[in-house]
């Protein structure tokens, strides 16, 4: 899968990318140097807790908020140096779906209007068209005509978010960025969600930064998953390898923290319990950020910041005690 | 499991008032928790899993019991005074909520929250309340307990409010803990040590757990029994390894196969539940979950299926049993029970 992935063109790459807010009392080191690289028609996964800065992350690409530094391009394009036209163009390109569904819809706005908008603000559509290009929209979401005049109150949580993803492939993007994008949703309507994104990334060649809390999900969505702690990412690989074996020390107190809905074993099974909670973002440790919860620290990962380096093929990791190989032996 | 239930709930209906008309949020549910036991209740949203355990406590603000019983320790609270509900909430009964920020004062030290839940069920000083609670600090995991009294809420991590809120439901040493979703507002890791946390101190004082939940995981790490329910009836219910391993209800088999696990294929779709959860202005007619269901049969459209005891200790609400069909592999519904 990588190999393949090595191959297809890069559709977005981010460069070392920074954002720090400058709050009272000090500065909020939200994203302290993330890289990121998603291929064309492939996803890339971001997992973390609360304080990872994965969230940061989605604005940033998208340019709703300015990083402190960094670099960013878009289908080879400086996302950072284009001009307004430029960028007008680019972020046609690019959406975004957030979490709460019902909350990121205007209340006062029919479906038509609210999946319309983009299309009018782009120029995409209007007058007799607007309403058929609509249609078409919602009935690519598994939703119809017969909904055109409703309001956003009368949907399920699952519909709305139907409407949400609508509304983003109106400008027939390349990318969208799923934020927590079935988060909000009931368990029995999620997987419908789930699938509904891997069934228009199939037949349009869509690109997703799929940001989620749930590593079983992004597991189950991600070509490439990246890891993220205190703002920085602490490995990268492919999901089922990390899952099988996390190299990073936090990978692995996060997958062992993954409650498992076992029906084959031992229902309750002995597993390392995580220590401590994540600092926080305004005052992250010395070194290496993870150190403080660390199992296998030493005097070194205190003093020294560990680069996200290659240890095989596909797996990147931020820890000085990782060694590289182990993997290729272990095969 | 012979000794008698500690806390028995049955045939419990609650409604609440709508602008238009009642609305019945749980109809007819029964359970019961046993000495020790811990058991789940486990639903999506609307199911009426949190109505339930909140009208045990008598906390249901507009709501109201319409019939049913609920028994604890062989009393009936169903009708019992506010004083007397009062008397056993925080002392016999005690309840863990979902956000602990808002569970706790921003106004008070965490010591006097703790002190004054002491001293409202049992006359002790001052002083021996502010070292009993240092005491629950340390109990619950917190580092430099008599340190930590002293500070407010805001000053804790998300981790550390809900710690204090354990210690809280635990100083008067109650016979049964109500735990409505306690993990749900927590990172993952956080979640992990809370769980470990409410087990280790559940064995240690003998109490009884009602846990709350809409993840079936946690179940699986938690309970011993567990109550699916689904539109405000109880549609399964059994000893947690049983009803993880072979679900016999077409809900519950088909929301464990909705759940991406770790081993998931990526490659093929997941086994999805059309459609959504029904609201309760309008649960559906016959079988509430009739049109989701991947093996409807035409009678479940009119006529909704009485929970039927399948075997010793597990019930399940479906006509398929009635058929003898439910719980063998259907070709309808694409998954096989006991096979993941």
């Amino acid at each position: 899968m990588s190999g393949e992935s090595a191959l297809t063109p890069t559709l977005f790459e981010a460069h070392d990318l920074v954002k720090h807010f400058r709050r009272r009392g000090g500065v909020v080191q939200a994203v302290n140097g993330v890289s990121l690289s998603i291929p064309r028609g492939r996803t890339v996964g971001l997992v973390g807790e609360s304080g990872s800065g994965k969230s940061t992350v989605a604005r940033l690409v998208l340019r709703l908020l300015e990083p402190t530094s960094g670099r960013m391009s878009f289908d080879g394009a400086d996302l950072l140096r284009a001009s307004r036209t430029e960028l007008r163009g680019l972020r046609r390109r690019m959406q975004i779906v957030f979490q709460d569904p019902a909350g990121s819809l205007n209340p006062r706005m029919t479906v038509l209007q609210v999946v319309g908008e983009p299309l009018v603000v782009h120029r995409l559509a209007r007058g007799r068209d607007l309403p058929a290009r609509v249609v078409e929209l919602l009935e690519r979401v598994g939703l119809g005509a017969r909904d055109l005049y409703k309001y956003a109150h009368q949907f399920s949580g699952g519909q709305a978010q139907r409407i949400g993803i609508a509304r983003a492939l109106a400008t027939d993007p390349d990318l969208i960025v799923c934020d927590e994008a079935v988060s909000a949703l009931d368990v029995s309507v999620q997987a419908q969600v789930l699938n509904l994104l891997k069934r228009l990334q199939a037949e349009s060649g869509l690109s997703y930064l799929f940001i989620a809390h749930d590593l079983n999900v992004v597991r189950y969505m991600s070509d490439e998953v990246c890891v993220m702690y205190l703002g920085e990412i602490v490995e990268r690989g492919d999901g089922d390898a990390i899952f099988a074996d996390p190299r990073h020390p936090y990978t692995r107190m996060l997958v062992d923290a993954i409650p498992e809905l076992t029906t084959t074993g031992p229902l309750r099974t002995a597993r390392s319990l995580p220590v401590g909670e994540p600092p926080s973002p305004s005052a992250p440790p010395s070194g290496c950020r993870f150190h403080t919860r660390c199992p296998h620290v030493t005097d070194a990962c205190r003093a020294a910041v560990p680069p996200l380096r290659q240890v095989s093929a596909d797996r990147s990791v931020a820890c000085l005690l990782a060694e590289p190989q182990r993997e290729v032996a272990a095969t | 499991m012979t000794s008698p239930p500690l806390l028995a709930v049955d045939d419990l209906r609650v409604e609440f008032p709508t602008p238009a008309g009642p609305v019945e949020a749980v109809g007819g549910v029964s359970f019961t928790v046993s000495p020790g036991e811990t058991v789940a209740v486990v639903g999506e949203s609307g199911s009426g899993k949190s109505v339930s355990s909140l009208a045990v406590l008598g906390l249901l603000g507009s709501g109201r019991i319409t019939s049913g019983s609920v028994r604890f320790q062989g009393e009936e609270l169903v009708g019992a005074g506010r004083e007397r509900l009062r008397r056993l909430r925080g002392s016999e009964i005690a309840m863990v909520f979902q956000n602990p920020m808002s569970s706790l004062d921003p106004l008070f030290t965490i010591g006097g929250q703790i002190a004054e839940a002491l001293r409202i069920h049992r006359p002790i000083s001052r002083g021996a309340a502010r070292a009993r609670a240092a005491e629950l600090l340390r109990e619950v995991g917190i580092p430099d307990p008599e340190r930590r009294l002293r500070s407010y809420p805001h000053e804790l991590s998300g981790g550390q409010q809900q710690r204090v809120l354990v210690a809280i439901a635990l100083a008067c040493d109650p016979a049964l803990l109500i735990a409505d979703e306690p993990t749900t507002a927590l990172d993952v890791t956080v979640e992990a040590q809370i769980l470990e946390l409410m087990r280790k101190l559940q064995h240690e004082h003998g109490a009884s757990l009602l846990f709350i939940t809409h993840d079936m995981a946690v179940v699986a790490q938690m309970a011993d029994r567990v109550v699916v329910m689904y539109a405000g009836r109880v549609v399964e219910q059994g000893a947690v390894a049983d009803v993880l391993r072979s679900p016999r209800n077409p809900y519950t088999r088909a929301l464990i196969d909705s759940i991406a696990t770790p081993t998931t294929p990526r490659d093929v779709p997941l086994p999805a539940i059309a459609g959504s959860v029904p609201n309760a202005a309008d649960f559906p007619a016959g079988c509430r979950f009739h049109p989701r269901c991947p093996e409807v049969l035409d009678r479940c459209r009119t006529s909704e299926p009485p929970l039927l005891d399948i075997e010793p200790g597990r019930s399940s609400r479906c006509w398929r049993h009635d058929a003898g069909q439910a719980g063998e592999p259907v070709a309808a519904g694409g998954s096989v029970p006991g096979v993941r």
